[in-house]
């Protein structure tokens, strides 16, 4: 009896580390950025990037948005693994703050998509900002 | 009296062998004469019945046989249960494996808490840059790059 608890408690050990040594995921990496249409219209004043990087779970949905006082864009991507490949289901819901504080649905759309590691997809078109300058929102799927 | 040591003498087979058929016929049918040779018939079964036991003796050879299957077992192997070691056996199978079962749980909850999936369901917020114009027209949506190469 005295020897099974120590026996007990390395197996416990060893069922943790056992577990542990999952395979790395998949991640889908957020780069939203500022692009020159022109070169020559690029500055170091007008720079822009935001980026983040998540873990690619089936069936758990990724979400993330893009805020403006008056503007709000809500993605929401869904992975599902396909022989190394990944069926993303991508609900995109924009609305804008009207001038009475209220929301006011501008676009809602589904789609789905097959993305390939390594292989970006690109939002467009998306706009384009008064400077010359078009917003690039890119998906990429990274590779453990 | 003289009946009865007549019968007696009878039953002791001393009366001659002339007289014991007269003495059979006179005697025969005779219930005073059957139950005195029935009390004496349980006498002489009594007189020859073995002597009362020796309690002491056999109470000594008793202890002396306790005694020597204690010191037997003292020092003998203890006789293998088939049966118990084999629930023994079951029973650390199932200690091993509920304590396998455990460490894998405790690997995926810890993993789940502090893995880097922990806080995939948290929404990231970009904030955009002022001056910049949504377009809604065009029907946006998610375009494979083809011909993609990476940025420097």
């Amino acid at each position: 009896m005295i020897l099974r608890v120590p026996g007990c408690l390395t197996l416990l050990v060893l069922g943790s580390i056992l577990a542990a040594q999952e395979e790395v995921p998949y991640r889908l990496k957020v780069s939203a950025r500022l692009e020159a249409l022109q070169p020559a219209v690029s500055s170091e004043t007008d720079q822009w990037e935001e980026g983040a990087e998540k873990v690619l779970v089936e069936g758990t949905p990724i979400r993330f948005r893009l805020e403006r006082q008056d503007l709000s864009i809500a993605f929401r991507i869904t992975p599902f693994p396909q022989n190394g490949r990944f069926l993303m289901i991508i609900q995109v819901d924009a609305r804008r703050r009207s001038e009475e504080g209220r929301f006011v649905g501008l676009m809602s759309t589904v789609q789905t998509i097959t993305m390939e590691p390594e292989v970006p997809v690109l939002f467009y078109p998306f706009g384009k900002s008064d400077q010359g300058r078009s917003l690039a929102l890119e998906l990429h799927v990274l590779s453990p | 009296m003289d009946k009865r040591s007549d019968f007696s003498a009878y039953l002791d087979g001393e009366v001659p062998e002339a007289l014991r058929g007269r003495f059979e016929s006179a005697w025969a049918g005779k219930a005073e004469f059957e139950s005195f040779r029935k009390s004496r018939e349980h006498l002489s079964a009594l007189l020859q019945k073995a002597p009362e036991p020796d309690f002491e003796s056999r109470r000594e050879a008793v202890f002396l046989r306790i005694e020597q299957t204690i010191r037997e077992k003292q020092i003998m192997v203890r006789p293998k249960n088939w049966l118990s070691s084999r629930v023994r056996v079951v029973w650390a199978a199932a200690a091993v494996f509920a304590a396998l079962i455990g460490g894998i749980f405790m690997g995926r909850l810890l993993q789940t808490l502090e893995g880097p999936n922990a806080n995939n369901e948290e929404v990231i917020t970009f904030q955009l840059p002022e001056g910049f114009e949504l377009t809604t027209s065009g029907n946006p949506e998610f375009i494979q790059v083809t011909n993609y190469r990476r940025r420097p």
